[in-house]
């Protein structure tokens, strides 16, 4: 049978899902009909695949099913995957003062989610660097609890690029000459 | 009260506090749209000249409700939105064929070895 899929514009939504984290050691290796290996050095497991191998193995990682925001909508059908970030709940802020200046947008770490706007079980805030990438049937299909609208988009993505540290520079470089030759015109 | 505001302040999802010579922007959102423009006979209300580089924001119990600006300052705030707009403009690279393929056969799970004697021999376990 196959898995039911969210229906409905996906970026800018937050929905719950099924999130991963990100494989660290111990590395708990699955075998069949026995206890998982588990390896504690990267090099180990990473020889096996520099020796000209292809080793494939099924690695035994941790997830969590929690509310995300989605930042990318799936652009092919082939290819069921997106990008979200993972929220964090102001209660597990102990700091009353810290919480307050997320929700005044104070902390650029953080994205406030209105509880009002926001079906949430708890207050919530995006947490800018938890990038996640997610399959879409990992996403669930009770629709989304919320939505940030273009303009909040447009910050989340600001955070991100700043915090990331992405090199814009060709870009903006490219944008401004395009822009200086339209004035031209 | 006369200020006189930095380009950044324009548009919030939250009310931005101005104060003297300056915006307090902690709680606003930059906005960049462009203006939807009304055009109404200035004999029928009451309207300051506005000198240019010079704004009139007008208030009602702290909050800010109308600003009054130059024309030309106007005209050329709301220029510039539009460029901004052009500039800002989406420049998203598509996923075509070729990058389609490579994430499907880099990027998805193929077949995963199970069995332990050949882990073991694999990792020298």
């Amino acid at each position: 049978m196959s898995a039911r899929l969210p229906t409905g514009r996906l970026a800018g939504t937050v929905r719950w899902a099924i999130a991963p984290f990100a494989p660290a050691p111990p590395f708990r290796i699955y075998a069949a009909g026995r206890e998982p290996y588990e390896l504690n050095d990267a090099e180990q497991l990473l020889n096996a695949s520099r020796g000209g191998g292809d080793a494939e193995f099924t690695y035994l990682i941790s997830a969590k099913a929690r509310p995300v925001l989605i930042l990318t909508e799936p652009e092919r059908s082939e290819w069921d995957e997106v990008l979200a970030v993972r929220l964090r709940r102001l209660s597990a802020i102990t700091d009353l003062q810290q919480q307050e200046r997320i929700r005044q947008h104070e902390e650029p770490l953080f994205f406030h989610l209105d509880p009002k706007r926001f079906r949430l079980p708890e207050e919530s805030a995006v947490l800018i660097p938890a990038l996640v990438p997610i399959g879409i049937g990992a996403i669930g299909t009770a629709g989304p609890l919320g939505e940030l609208n273009e303009n909040e988009m447009r910050l989340v993505g600001e955070r991100l690029i700043r915090h990331f540290d992405f090199d814009i520079r060709s870009l903006l470089e490219r944008r401004i000459r395009e822009l200086s030759r339209r004035r031209q015109r | 009260m006369t200020a006189f505001l930095p380009l950044e302040s324009a548009g919030s999802a939250r009310p931005c506090r101005t104060s003297w010579l300056g915006v307090v922007r902690q709680s606003c959102y930059r906005v960049g749209m462009a203006f939807r423009v009304r055009t109404k006979q200035s004999s029928k209300d009451r309207v300051p000249v506005v000198e240019p580089g010079e704004a009139i924001i007008y208030e009602r119990y702290g909050e800010e409700k109308t600003v009054a600006v130059n024309p030309n300052d106007f005209h050329r705030l709301a220029q510039l939105e539009v460029e901004l707009d052009e500039i800002s403009a989406s420049d998203h690279i598509s996923l075509d064929d070729l990058a389609l393929e490579g994430l499907l056969d880099e990027a998805r799970p193929k077949q995963p070895i199970e069995d332990a004697a050949q882990i073991e021999a694999i990792l020298g376990l």
